[in-house]
């Protein structure tokens, strides 16, 4: 009796869920866990989301504007999330191909984000040393006659 | 499990999204600058305006475009017409940005 018992509940484990599938459960659920974690400390501010598309701060400590090349990667990044969940929660896998247009659009939203950033970099750049080749000029003027030798001497000692 | 997977993924990144969204309603994520030139002006530049209308444009089509899918085997896909107008779109919005820091920089 105890051992017919003891088979029909290994079957029974069989087909329910085997071991593979228990360890799977634990991932899911640890997983959702870590989600909604991550969801807590958003909301409550402990993980700043306030910089998520806004430009690095500038050299003069001003925080930088919001960044519009950010702004549409965050939507695409949204939108092609979505549109997988939305396949695997029908289909109940993920989808066999992905369209290489898709690959196509996130190549045109992070290489203008990189371009974007890149130019807003060389500017920032360019206009921080024009700045310090101005003070130089400047100072270099309030100290008419002296040769640059002597200056550099000066500044030396 | 692959339910349960597929809760967990929605519920995740329908709370990322709605709190992205409350986020930049409340101001907390900065949105100042978004439209604007980056020139200390505050002036908006046409060039962001026309790309943030074609990208909202775009998400709202296709997402309309994956609820409305019959067969699910895949993702559906994009025109290479619309491809083309957000790549011109994006470029339209990069040649201003030089355009711009070109015209900034002093000529030496």
């Amino acid at each position: 009796m105890g051992a017919e018992a003891q088979q029909v509940g290994q079957q029974v484990a069989q087909q329910v869920c085997n071991l593979p599938c228990v360890y799977g459960y634990i991932i899911a659920v640890f997983l959702g866990l870590l989600a909604l974690a991550i969801l807590y400390r958003i909301s409550k501010g402990e993980i700043d989301l306030s910089g998520l598309i806004s430009e690095p701060t500038t050299p003069d400590g001003k925080p930088g504007d919001a960044s519009l090349s950010r702004f549409q990667f965050l939507i695409f990044t949204f939108v092609i999330a979505f549109s997988l969940l939305i396949v695997i929660a029908k289909k109940g896998e993920f989808p066999s191909t992905i369209p290489d247009a898709i690959w196509a659009l996130l190549g045109i939203s992070g290489g203008s984000y990189v371009v974007s950033k890149g130019v807003q970099t060389n500017r920032d750049t360019s206009l921080a040393k024009l700045a310090i080749l101005g003070q130089q000029q400047q100072q270099q003027q309030q100290q008419p006659g002296q040769q640059p030798g002597q200056q550099q001497g000066q500044q030396q000692s | 499990m692959v339910t349960l997977l597929a809760w967990e993924m929605g519920l995740f990144l329908g709370g990322l999204a709605a709190i992205v969204f409350y986020q930049m309603l409340t101001g907390r994520i900065n949105l100042q600058g978004l439209l604007w030139e980056k020139n200390g002006a505050a002036d908006y530049s046409w060039g962001r305006v026309q790309l943030l209308f074609f990208t909202v444009i775009f998400a709202i089509i296709y997402i309309g475009k994956v609820m409305q899918m019959q067969d699910f085997n895949q993702l559906p896909e994009i025109r290479p017409e619309v491809l083309a107008l957000l790549g011109g779109s994006n470029l339209a919005y990069l040649g201003q940005k030089m355009y711009n820091l070109l015209r900034e920089l002093p000529k030496v």
